[in-house]
């Protein structure tokens, strides 16, 4: 075997390696629970294979919809919508500010469940969304221009990963952030940004030289 | 689109832009801000005696509130106090004016990057932009930084401008160092952005037949920056430049701001910003569902990086944050205002492509998003601003004064220990007499002006003493200790036989601030 044929075996793994030590969160995964940190590991891996390969995608969804299952079970949906006593006490308060003549207005805006129900999912997305959630607490700084190059390379494909991704966030905003190992849903997602990230840096320093 | 509805729009947009701009503009923001109280008193003092309130002769940096800041906005404000009166909306008018000048350069500037596909996209951006939170915040508040941002976009489009006609490079150059006279941020910004536009633009810049205009362009600009090289070798030019450097972990930290300033939570939904003056409750700088055009247009920012224009944003995108980003471990803005300008333009990319893509559902969906938008902006900023963050504002200080100008021949000592600055506040209400106060101000600020000196913390003038209460002094003097229901409880009183002369109570009824008169001997006997 040709040492570059080896190099090119090998590149791969030794990406999907770098990926995994930029993402601490992987490492307080594994003390937290084995089980869902396998099955992180196995759905990562599989999800770059399946990119590179052109393969699996099925496989990828079914094990997509299992990992969305475990989010649901680690996050209380009633602790995420119900309002504290001082959420409760602001939202009253808030509508007393409304002039006479707006009052109506001012318990659609402040006090009405559905008002209220929309706040919530608000607050979910831009959690979701916010890089100051992943970053530093989730993974390490050095992989935010890798995250970053990588999610335009995914979307920048016509491949299922990008759908599965805008699910995910859709998930994790009707059920929120909070769960018991936090957004895990998405993470594989931003593993597979941080592999794509890596890999067109590598290639377009080889290609350079 | 035609020339003359194209004309129509705009004007319908300044229109609709100026009255948000200007509804109720001396109550909202409810009170007087130090900092637009500062920027007042300092112009209604050149105006009369042609010195500022420390007795300093025009300067070109005024000494406010213990920093420097560049004076073209105080004296604009002298003008207008000459103009209009001394009021409150005088000052903030100024803002709101920058403001809609703005909404005209943004449209221009926009229309010459020509990086939309519909020409429905400009004036969608342009009114958005008009009516988005930042702006609207900005417009109406009384001090330099609006006036400064305007300058600076102006100067901006004159830039791209002579990027075909180089006569251009003048006029852009003159706004530019205008603007380096209003605020801090853009005398940063301004050079930032210069020289990485002429590392990026060099082969254009620097052509043979541009050198005329260049040279033209040098010569002006250093003939405006005359009065700032006469500053330059003091430490009140250099006053907020230590900011950049502090602190040990500088690179993490500039990593650390750059994420909050583009987080997608802070732009959108609510912003981290700690000064209760700089935020509006229940909304950010932009409204909520910007956060999709945004995404979309950073994406196609990246992936039409190779054209000269969307060069020319990217770059205005990347330097405009980066006086923000140095200055300081928290998010301020204020400072990073100028990042509003290429923020909305990506946005409007990502309408744009909206707009290509689905025209009528997406015209549709903007139809249902601007009365949104609008009634977000109504229950933010003219419903829960004004008393939320009333104290922010320094709401009631005019009452203040209202009762020591009834009650002149009494002493004051009022406490500044949770509001150092508030006697800018006191000096503005009581439209106190510059001469006599440049009188009266501690000599040591007077001789070197230009020498960074500590802020004061106490003060004196007429009757009023403004300082830190002494509970062992102060209420064996004859006098009226004010402060807040903090400062002096109900039990403080008590003890120290205060007895409560008025109350002044915020918007919702609340005790804001409380006068006692002193009983020196009744106090000091018990003591004896």
């Amino acid at each position: 075997m040709s040492g570059k044929s080896e190099v090119k075996r090998t590149f791969p793994l030794v990406l999907f390696a770098i990926v995994f030590v930029l993402n601490p969160w992987v490492i307080k995964l594994l003390s937290q629970d084995v089980f869902i940190f396998t099955l992180f590991l196995f759905y990562t891996a599989l999800m770059i294979l399946s990119f590179i390969k052109k393969k699996f995608t099925k496989v990828i969804i079914v094990f997509w919809v299992l990992l969305s299952f475990f989010q649901f079970e680690s996050v209380k949906i009633s602790k995420v919508y119900n309002s504290t006593p001082a959420e409760i006490d602001l939202q009253t308060t808030r509508m007393n500010y409304y002039e006479p003549k707006f009052a109506r207005l001012g318990y659609y805006l402040e006090k009405q469940p559905i008002t209220i129900l929309f706040y919530k999912i608000e607050q979910n997305f831009f959690d979701t969304v916010d890089l100051n959630l992943y970053f530093p607490n989730y993974l390490n700084l050095i992989s935010l221009p890798f995250l970053l190059i990588g999610l335009c390379n995914l979307f920048q494909s016509k491949k299922t990963y990008k759908y599965l991704l805008l699910f995910s966030i859709l998930i994790l905003t009707l059920i929120g952030v909070n769960g018991k190992f936090g957004p895990f849903l998405i993470f594989p997602f931003l593993g597979l940004a941080i592999y794509l990230g890596v890999e067109t840096a590598v290639k377009k320093i080889w290609t350079t030289k | 689109m035609k020339k003359l509805t194209e004309i129509f729009l705009v004007v319908g947009i300044l229109v609709f832009a100026g009255l948000i701009y200007l509804y109720k503009l001396d109550v909202i923001p409810s009170g007087f801000y130090v900092d637009e109280a500062v920027v007042a008193y300092n112009a209604y003092s050149i105006l009369e005696t042609g010195k500022d309130a420390f007795g300093q002769q025009y300067p070109v940096l005024f000494r406010l509130l213990g920093s420097y800041t560049p004076g073209l906005f105080v004296y604009t404000s002298a003008l207008a106090i000459k103009l209009i009166g001394y009021q409150i909306t005088t000052f903030r008018l100024l803002s709101a004016i920058s403001a809609l000048v703005s909404v005209v350069f943004f449209y221009l500037f926009i229309k010459k990057l020509k990086i939309y596909s519909s020409e429905r996209s400009y004036v969608i951006t342009t009114l958005f932009y008009a009516i988005s939170p930042w702006l609207t915040f900005n417009a109406r508040l009384g001090y330099e930084v609006t006036l400064a941002f305007t300058l600076f976009n102006i100067g901006v489009y004159f830039l791209l401008l002579a990027l075909d006609k180089p006569k251009n490079y003048i006029y852009s150059f003159v706004f530019f160092s205008l603007a380096t006279y209003t605020a801090h941020t853009q005398r940063f910004l301004v050079p930032i952005f210069c020289i990485f536009c002429l590392i990026i633009f060099r082969k254009i810049i620097l052509k043979k037949s541009n050198f005329k205009y260049l040279f033209l362009a040098g010569v002006t600009t250093l003939l405006l920056q005359i009065p700032h090289l006469t500053v330059l070798n003091t430490p009140a030019f250099w006053v907020k430049n230590q900011r950049l450097i502090e602190g040990g972990r500088i690179i993490q930290n500039i990593i650390n701001q750059t994420l909050s300033y583009l987080s997608n939570k802070n732009l959108f939904y609510e912003l981290g910003d700690i000064d209760a003056q700089h935020t509006i409750p229940g909304i950010s700088v932009m409204y909520n569902w910007m956060t999709l055009p945004f995404m979309v247009g950073l994406f196609i920012l990246v992936s039409r990086i190779k054209e000269r224009n969307i060069k020319f944003l990217l770059l205005l995108f990347v330097t405009s944050l980066i006086p923000a980003v140095l200055s300081g471990e928290f998010i301020s803005i204020q400072r990073a205002l100028p990042f509003l300008l290429p923020l909305m333009i990506v946005i409007g990319l990502g309408i744009d492509y909206f707009v290509k893509k689905l025209p009528v559902l997406s015209t549709m969906t903007l139809i249902l998003l601007l009365p949104l938008s609008l009634l977000l902006l109504y229950r933010s900023y003219f419903v829960l601003f004004p008393i939320e963050r009333s104290s922010g504002w320094n709401f009631g200080y005019d009452k203040l004064a209202d009762y020591i100008r009834v009650n002149a021949d009494k002493n004051y000592m009022v406490d500044n220990s949770r509001n150092p600055r508030n006697y800018i506040l006191l000096l503005y209400h009581l439209k106190y007499p510059p001469e006599i106060y440049q009188g009266e101000v501690d000599p040591k600020y007077k001789t070197d002006y230009y020498h960074s000196l500590p802020p004061e913390n106490s003060y004196k003038f007429s009757k009023i003493e403004v300082r830190e209460i002494s509970w062992e002094t102060d209420p064996c003097k004859e006098q009226i200790i004010v402060g807040d229901p903090l400062t002096i409880s109900d039990g403080q009183a008590k003890e120290h036989k205060l007895e409560k002369q008025f109350e002044i109570k915020d918007i919702l009824g609340k005790p804001i601030y409380i006068g006692f008169k002193t009983n020196p001997q009744l106090k000091c006997k018990s003591v004896e």
